[in-house]
This record gives C-alpha cells, structure tokens and sequence, in this order.
C-alpha cells in the first residue's frame, strides 16, 4: 500500500475512533501523589476508574484521567486549577486532598468547574464554593468526635500538635473545642517530616501528658512517632484521618487511635467489595484515602452519566443529592449539603493493631 | 418613504399621535437608561469602591496582626511571658483568619490566590519556628532557640515580600477596576448618545413624512376642487391618502358623480327631445302629403265604386250561365258512372269464366304428363321383355343342340335307342317352335316400342300446347282486371265530378249573393269617399299648425344641448 493511502486509512480511522460513541471524557484529579496518602487517593480514584471502563464507561464513551501534582501546595494548586478551568474539556474535578490545597484551588474552580475533593476536611472549606464538594466530614464534626471519644476513654491532660495548615489548625482547633481534659500543649509542627520534632517531644516531656493529638498527615505523624519511641515517651498517640496510612508502620504505630473516615474491617457489603476489588488489584489494604477517592471518583462520574457531559448540569445534579436517593458510596451514603459538605458523615474511631484499623468499640465513637 | 411604509396609518391625527408617542418612548428610553447606566454605575463605582476598601483593611489588618504577631515572638523569646505566648497565639489566628477572609474575596484571580497560598504557606512556616524557638527556650536551649528564631527571622522577608506583591496586585487591580469603569461609563454614554441621536433622526423623519403626507394630497385636493369649478367633472382623486383627506376626497368624487350623471342625463333629454321634435316634422309633413293624396284617391275611389257597381252587375250575369253549366256537368256524369258500373260487372264475369278454363287446362297438362311417365315404364318394360326373349331364345338353341346331340347318341344307341331318337326329334322340334316365338315377341316387343316412343312424342307437344294457352289465359285476366279497375276509377270520378260541380253550383249561388252585396257596398262606399275628402281638407290645415309647432320646439332642443355641451359630461 503506498504511504499516501496508508494516511488516509489511518486518518478515516481516527476519524471513527474520534466519533461522539468513543470520545473520551474527561476529568482532572489533584494531589501530593508522592506522599503516602496521597498514592492512596491516586489508587483509589484509579480503581474507581478502571471499574467505570470495565462497564464500557459512561455511555459508551471511555473516562480518562488528567492527573496532576500539587505537593499539598496552595500557589501549585491554584495553577493547577487554573489549568482544569480554561481546559473545556475537563468535566470535573476528583480532589484536591490536603485542606490547604483545596482552600486555594476551591477560588478558582469558583470560575464554574465541579471539584469533589477527598479527604479535604478543614472546616475552613464548608461553603467555600458552590463548585466544590467534600466526601469527607469537616474536621469541626472530625475533631468533635475524637475530643469526646478521648474523654470518654478518660485522658485528661492532652498534648495537642498540629500541622500549620488549615487541615491542621482546623483540626487542632475542633478538638480543643470538644475535649473536657485539660490541654497542656497546643504547638505547630513541620509537615515536610524533615525538620525536627525533637524539641517539642522533649517539651512536651516535662508536661506530663496521658494524650498526644496530633493534626496533620502521616508524615509528620511519623515524624513525632519515631521521635517519641526514640525518647521512650509513653503516652497515647491519637490522629485524624490523616494518620490512616501510619498503620501500614506497625513498629512505630501500634497502639495509636485513629479516627478514620473508613475502615477495611467494615462489614458492610459495598465496603467488603471494595476492600476485595483493591486487595486483588493493589495487594494491600485500602485506608480512608482510598476509599474516599473511590467514593469521589465514582460520584463525579455518575453525576457525569445522570447530569451530562456539562459542568453546570453535573454541580446541578450534585446538589441535588441532597433531595434524592444520596449516592450509595463504600464509605456510607453520599449527599451534599449546600455548603458542599457531605451530610451525616464522620469518623470512625480506629486503633492500630498489627498494621490494621480495628474499629474501636465504646463510648464516644 | 412613501414607498413602502411599515405602518399604515389611517388618519393623520392617528399618524400624528403615533409619532408622538413614539418621540415619547424613546425619549423615556434614552432617559431610563442613562438612568439605570448611573445607577448600574454608581453600584459599580461603590461596589468596586468597598472591595478595595476592604482589601486595603485586610492589608493593613494582615501587615499589622503579622508584626505583633511576630514582635510577640520575639518578646515570649526573651521574656517567657505567657502574655506574649497568648498574644502570638492571638494574632497567629488573626493573621490566618485575614488570610482566610482575604481568600473568599470573591472575583481572585489565580495569580492572587497563588500569592494568598503563598502567604499563609511562609506565615505558617515562621509561626512553626517560633513555635520551635519557643520550645527550644522553656528547655532552656537559648543558643539553638536563637538560631531556630532566625531561620523564622528568613522567612519574614519572603512574607512581607509577598505582601506587598499582593498589595502591588490589588494596586493594579483597582486600576484595571477603574479603566474598565472608565470604558463602561464611555460606552453607556455613547449608548444614551445613541438613544437620544435616533430620538431626533425619528422627529426629524416623522415631522417631515407627516408634512410631506399631508401636503401632497392637498395639492390633489385643490386641483381637483379647480377641475370641479371650471366644469370638469371627469377629475377623479383617488389612491392611498390620510383619513381625513380621503373622506373629503370621496365627498368631491360623489359631488363630480352627481354633477355628471346630472349633464348625462340633461344631454340625453335634449337629445331626445331634439329627435322627437324632427320626426313630429316629418310626421307633419308626412300627414299633410297623404292628406292631400287622400282627398284625390278619395275622388278616384267614389267613381271607380261606380264603375265596380257596373262590372259587379256583369259578373252576376255570368255567374247565371256557370250555373247552369254545372247543372248539365251533373247530369252527366250521372250517365258516365253508370257506363262504368256495367264495364266492370262483363270484365268480372269474364275473368270467372277464363279462371275456370284456366283450372280445367291443369287438370289436362297433369293427365297427359301421368300418361307421358306411363309410356315411359312401358318403354322400360319393353326392353325386359327384349332381354327375357333373348333368354329364351339361348335356351332354345342350347335345347336344340342338345336334341341333335341327343339323336345322334340314339343313332349309336342302335334299337336301344330308337325310342328315345323320337324323342330327341320332337324336343328339337319344340325347341326350334319355341325360337320362333321369340322371334315372333321380339319382332312385336319392337313394335310397341316404336308405338310407345311416338306416342311419347305426341304427349310432350300436347303438354306444351296446353301450356301456351294457360299463358294466353292468363294474359286475358290480367286484361280484364286492368279493365275492370279503370271502370271503378271512372265511377269514382264521373261521383268527384258530380260532387264538385254541385258544390261549383253552390259557391256560384253565394259569390252571386256578394256580387249583389259588394255592389251596395260600393255605392255607400263613393258617397263616403265624397265625405273622407272634404275632413282630409280640413286635417291638412291643422298639419299645417303642427309641422311650425314642431319647429319652435327642435329650436328649443339645440339650445338645450349647447348649453349642456359647455359642462363636459362624462358619457
């Protein structure tokens, strides 16, 4: 076949390739993928994908994945989002992941572009855009709950550290709200897990506290672990959702509460499907960030089938979850309120034992 | 313009309040939306206004939390005062909370957002070393303290740095804000411009189309009311005008209606009239003319009754002898029908007689052709006789021969056969007796043949005979029947003429009666024609009065119609 026919055979098949039954739809996803919480939102938005394709996608039409990197950043954020809004192509948005990120980014997609973020939780967030969505509780209701459940397990000199980012703030200032005990520390901590906790262990030494919380991700969450057993500090550890990945470290985390949005060893059917789907797809368990990117990923793409390919139709039918049947995620049922926060939800209270979250039976859960 | 108007008005009043209230609208347009462009802008130029006032508060709210803030820091570094501890703590939060505000200013670009982030990211980092320094320093490690506050010391140049990017951002923002102020304000004045432009365009146009579409019929109007004075009554206004003018125009299309059916009329009675008077002349003259022809033949007529009285005497006269003509015609053919009557009862009787020789000759011609078929069977008889004879007469030669055989064996037979030689002879005898005979029948069976052929002969020209006096026979009817058909028709006529010349006689008697009658009428007649020519004398005169009569009037008449002829009448 001469060179010129061969172009246009393979031109009329892109072309077919390129008609409305096959072209892809698509929808950006944002987040610090080189963290470990931020690989398990990659894997879960991933799994919830291949799951949609595997179906023949949304009405017969493939759904693929813009993925780009913000660090947990708030300037690297805004660009991104930036980039997600003037892309017209891009239906919506799975992410962003960290509180601080979403704060910046949520400005922009503002401009008319539906974002559901993760595991997003700052209290700051609620009602920050029409355009946005949590499928995460704030951590006003988050920090609430582990106040009271400390409480209630009868710690009553409390240490509080927190990461100094809106996640962390917001959390650490939820759950001073909440706790009856007495609080006898309340310090910011790095969150790149490179400078040192050290003086704040030691400091936090001569005080004598029964409870160490601490509000920030799992990497400064290692951070005062390793510092802690290195001093032989014997005290309870408690963290936010943002410590689910620290129990995959069973040398350094066991023991430690968590209160995690999710937990593999629930039983519910939806949830044991997916903790199978990703155990078979990814051999190991799946956290809270995974699961809430799965329930994300998997919204987003229904309110692409429900509400059609139109940004404005699928805020509409988000929005709209609230007055209908919510959408049946494996972290629980899914809708919004108008502020964007996901209704009904918070945390589960979990403790580490032997690299997993084990449900956390008693009061204050 | 007047082209093709978009609306089509119907009186000027209408067309007058209609541009009017079009100039109205506008102008209220115009007005409404210079008004709502003011208001629109003075909610801009406020609305902008109170963003950058408040931007430039949370500036200023942000610069000055970020110094105590910082100075606090620094104080709880040297003293350990758990004021300053509160007082960094304090406005650590309200620093964030500024950022937080800062960021859910609506309308952020993206470059604005990223410097917020970027913000609260150094912010966040400074607050973290200090809370490090601080901690360093209630252990009672001054010298790394020191050192943890200066690498927080680092990041308060980046900070303030960011800061005033932001307030250069803002700077420029209220300037883009302003320019676009600026546009927007030009723009909704020459919109107003605009408005009020084609306002006056609109005045303009209607005023002018109004003149316009008022003076042009007028100028018809006139002309036509100038037609109508000078006697014109064929002008016509017509076509498309305002309301108003068309009611008048209409009024002086019927006055002109009017006016010429009413010359119409008045020249066609002149006309009439004129016609009238002439053929009433002509009449007249007429009249008088046969008037005078009348007196004359009225002359004529009483003596030519006169001399009618004398030849009708005459004809009377002659009438007499017709009749008696007619009488001896009667008697006449009394006698011919008569004759008539006896030729056809003789030409009757002979056909009778003719058609019963006629019968008997059949029954003749069918006896001689029966007897004719006989003698033919006996011909056919005859010649089997002549076969049978011969026959015989074989047999009796064989007999004979067989005899001579027979006495010659008995010659041989000696004495034996002596009888029986007798015998033989007298066989041979009758044998030769019976050849004889048949000789003697054939000879006769001849005879009668030839008999019976002449005698055939003889019958078929007796048949042939018979024959030819049928045809005479038959001639002879037909004679007689012609003769006797001639007889009935002459009766017939001789009865016709008989008729006619009794009702003759009849039509004679009456025409004499009217002879006698027309010949009194005549004679009254004369004495009459005498009186018709002296009143014929008299109507002449009277004509006479009549014919000048006539005259005035078709003078009358032609001054009538060039009196009318003046107002040019649409026929």
């Amino acid at each position: 076949m001469p060179p010129l026919n061969r172009l246009f055979v393979a031109a009329v098949l892109s072309a077919l390739a390129c008609s409305s039954g096959s072209e892809p739809l698509y929808i950006g996803a944002a987040g610090p993928w080189n963290e470990a919480f931020g690989r398990m939102n990659q894997q879960g938005i991933a799994l919830a994908l291949e799951e949609i394709n595997a179906r023949g996608g949304i009405a017969g039409r493939p759904l693929r994945l813009i993925e780009r990197d913000d660090a947990g950043d708030g300037s690297r954020a805004a660009a991104i989002a930036s980039e997600f809004v003037a892309n017209r192509s891009v239906l919506g948005v799975v992410g962003h992941i960290t509180s601080g990120a979403m704060m910046a980014a949520a400005r922009i997609y503002d401009q008319g572009l539906p974002a559901v973020a993760t595991t997003a939780s700052s209290p700051d967030l609620s009602g920050i855009s029409q355009w946005t969505f949590r499928v995460i509780a704030s951590d006003s209701a988050n920090g609430l709950t582990m106040a009271r459940f400390a409480t209630a397990r009868g710690f009553r000199r409390a240490a509080v550290l927190f990461e100094n980012n809106s996640y962390g703030r917001g959390l650490a200032e939820a759950f001073r709200r909440g706790y009856a005990g007495e609080v006898v520390g309340f310090d910011p901590i790095p969150s790149d897990g490179k400078a040192s906790v050290e003086p704040h262990i030691s400091w936090l030494r001569t005080r004598a506290p029964d409870l160490v919380f601490v509000a920030g991700t799992d990497v400064s969450g290692r951070a005062v672990l390793r510092e802690a057993r290195r001093q032989g500090v014997a005290v309870a550890f408690m963290g936010g959702d943002g410590w689910t990945p620290v129990a995959a470290d069973t040398a350094l985390a066991e023991g430690a509460f968590v209160g995690a949005p999710f937990s593999a060893r629930d039983p519910g059917d939806a949830a044991q499907r997916f903790v199978r789907a990703y155990v078979t797809r990814y051999r190991e368990e799946p956290d809270g960030n995974a699961a809430l990117a799965y329930d994300a990923t998997m919204v987003l793409a229904r309110a692409i089938e429900h509400g059609g390919a139109s940004r404005a139709r699928i805020r509409e039918w988000l929005a709209s979850l609230a007055g209908n049947q919510p959408h049946a995620g494996v972290t629980g049922p899914i809708s919004f309120h108008p502020s964007g926060d996901v209704i009904g939800r918070g945390v589960v209270m979990t403790r580490i034992r032997n690299g997993s979250l084990t449900i956390e039976t008693g009061a204050g859960s | 313009m007047n082209a093709a108007p978009l609306v089509r008005f119907r009186s000027i009043r209408q067309r007058l309040f209609t541009g009017f209230w079009l100039l109205v609208g506008l102008f209220v347009v115009a007005g409404l939306m210079a008004r709502a462009s003011m208001l629109t802008m003075s909610t801009l130029i406020g609305d902008t206004l109170a963003a950058v006032q408040q931007d430039a508060q949370l500036a200023a709210r942000l610069s000055a939390g970020v110094s105590q803030e910082l100075s606090a820091a620094d104080r709880y570094l040297q003293a350990r005062d758990s004021a300053s501890q509160a007082e960094f703590r304090t406005f650590a939060a309200e620093s964030h909370r500024v950022q937080r505000e800062m960021n859910l200013n609506p309308g952020l670009a993206p470059d604005e957002v990223a410097l917020i982030a970027s913000i609260d990211d150094a912010l966040s980092t400074i607050e973290t070393r200090y809370a490090t320094a601080h901690r360093l320093a209630d252990l009672g490690r001054a010298e790394e303290a020191g050192r943890q506050a200066e690498r927080a010391r680092d990041m308060v140049a980046t900070l303030k740095q960011d800061i005033e990017a932001l307030g250069v951002l803002k700077t420029r923002r209220v300037t883009d804000a302003s320019r676009a102020l600026r546009i927007d304000v030009e723009r909704r004045a020459m919109w107003v411009l605009v408005a009020i432009g084609v306002s006056v365009v609109l005045g303009l146009l209607v005023v002018f189309t109004t003149v316009n579409w008022i003076s042009q019929p007028m100028r018809r109007l006139v002309a036509h009311a100038r037609a109508l004075s000078g006697g014109n009554f064929g002008v016509r206004t017509e076509g498309d005008l305002p309301g108003e003018f068309r009611e008048l125009a209409e009024a002086m299309n019927g006055t002109a209606d009017s006016l010429a059916r009413v010359v119409a009329v008045a020249n066609t009675t002149a006309d009439d009239v004129a016609s009238s008077a002439r053929d009433l002349a002509n009449v007249t003259v007429q009249i008088s003319a046969s008037a005078t022809q009348m007196a004359s033949s009225m002359t004529e007529v009483s003596s030519g009754a006169e001399s009618q009285v004398r030849q009708l005497k005459s004809v009377d006269e002659a009438l007499g002898s017709i009749r008696t003509n007619a009488d001896e015609i009667l008697a006449g053919s009394a006698d011919v029908t008569t004759l008539a009557g006896s030729i056809g009862d003789s030409a009757r009787l002979r056909r009778a007689e003719i058609e019963r020789a006629l019968g008997i000759l059949g029954s003749v011609r069918t006896t001689v052709q029966d007897a004719a078929h006989e003698v033919v069977a006996l011909t056919h008889t005859a010649e089997d006789i002549n076969r049978f004879v011969s026959i015989v007469s074989r047999i009796a030669e064989q007999t004979d021969l067989l005899a001579l055989n027979a006495a010659i064996e008995a010659a041989r037979a000696g004495n034996a056969g002596r009888g029986f030689a007798v015998v033989a002879d007298e066989v041979r005898k009758l044998a030769e007796q019976a050849q004889a005979a048949a000789e003697d029948v054939v000879q006769l069976t001849q005879l009668v043949t030839t008999r019976v052929t002449s005698t055939t002969l003889a019958m078929e020209a007796g048949v042939a005979n018979v024959g030819e006096i049928e045809n005479v026979s038959r001639n002879i009817d037909v004679a007689l029947d012609a003769i006797t058909t001639a007889a009935e028709q002459t009766r017939l006529a001789a009865g016709n003429v008989a008729v006619r010349a009794e009702r003759n006689a009849a039509i004679v008697a009456s025409a004499a009666q009217g002879v006698q009658s027309i010949a009194r009428t005549a004679e009254g007649h004369a004495a009459a024609a005498q009186q018709i020519s002296a009143a014929t004398q008299e109507q002449s005169a009277a004509c006479e009065q009549m014919s000048s009569a006539s005259t005035q009037l078709l003078q009358g008449s032609e001054q009538l119609r060039e009196l009318v002829g003046a107002l040019k009448a649409v026929a």
